[in-house]
């Protein structure tokens, strides 16, 4: 399974670089947004093996759902582009608006995933409680 | 006795830190999983499903903060409420100790529903939020049954 999430990750990070949507550095930036932050988890102890092998498939599911929201959001951005030309060219004022709202809608969700999951993951592993006995 | 009781409250806590620590991996993965969602929603207009994906990223939040700051809470109360001296002699030693694992046990239970319920509301399933609350109720339920039973074997087996 891992390395089944490693593989469509690889693929996608290939796909959207050779097509030059995005560059390396940004990717990388992204895909590591949720592990620059100070973790206040302990030591899990006889447990730690198991999440030594969770957290890169965690990892890489998270990239991946990056990866794959840029692509989302790319297409929606361009189907919202040629509705609001197609409105504009046509004179279709309420559809050239809601075109243009929509795209703005869609910035809005990629900025959410980009700035505010990673604070609130950040959030939540900086506050996580201790063993309460 | 005592000993022993340590060991397994150490495997506990271990216990304990692995599901916060995966807590947090799911409950960000299933905002992520969402924000898809949402994405592709608002792309095709459907503004239900955009409401309806709103809706479950605040529900795994609040279920995230009853995990991180409820059940440690309501553990430390319980624990602290309860009477778990009661009894004399090696019987109240016993299950002072008992008292002690069963609260760990708890504690563990509750983050495990907690976890389950994390991925019932990811996956649009209401049912397992009411299984999370009725574990911390039943592992109150139970601190308070083993508080009076205690006194009561140890009066029944003549230790007081």
């Amino acid at each position: 399974m891992n390395k089944l999430y490693f593989n469509g990750s690889m693929a996608l990070y290939g796909f959207l670089i050779r097509s030059g949507w995005i560059s390396y550095p940004l990717l990388r930036a992204m895909a590591n947004g949720a592990g620059g932050c100070e973790s206040n988890t302990g030591d899990a102890g006889i447990f730690a093996p198991v999440l030594d092998k969770l957290m890169p498939l965690a990892r890489n599911a998270w990239a991946f759902g990056v990866a794959l929201l840029i692509v989302i959001a790319s297409l929606g951005g361009l189907y919202f582009a040629l509705k609001g030309a197609a409105g504009a060219s046509v004179g279709g004022a309420g559809m050239t608006s809601g075109a243009i709202i929509g795209m703005v809608a869609l910035i809005l969700v990629v900025l959410m995933v980009f700035l505010l999951l990673p604070q609130l993951s950040c959030m939540l592993q900086s506050s996580a409680p201790a063993a309460p006995f | 006795m005592m000993h022993a009781a340590q060991i397994l409250l150490d495997i506990l806590r271990n216990a304990w830190m692995a599901i916060i620590a995966l807590i947090v991996v799911v409950a960000v993965l299933a905002m992520l999983y969402q924000m898809l969602k949402l994405s592709v929603d608002a792309s095709l207009g459907a503004s239900m499903y955009v409401a309806q994906a709103v809706g479950t990223l605040i529900t795994l939040m609040i279920v995230a903060l009853y995990a991180y700051l409820a059940i440690p809470a309501i553990v430390r109360a319980a624990t602290a409420s309860v009477s778990i001296g009661a009894g004399c002699g090696p019987a109240a030693e016993l299950g002072q100790d008992a008292a002690y694992v069963i609260a760990a046990l708890a504690a563990v239970q509750m983050a495990k529903a907690a976890f389950i319920a994390l991925f019932s509301t990811m996956t649009g399933a209401g049912s397992g939020i009411s299984y999370a609350i009725t574990e911390a109720g039943a592992a109150i339920f139970g601190m308070l049954l083993i508080s009076v039973a205690v006194p009561v074997a140890a009066a029944f087996l003549g230790a007081c």
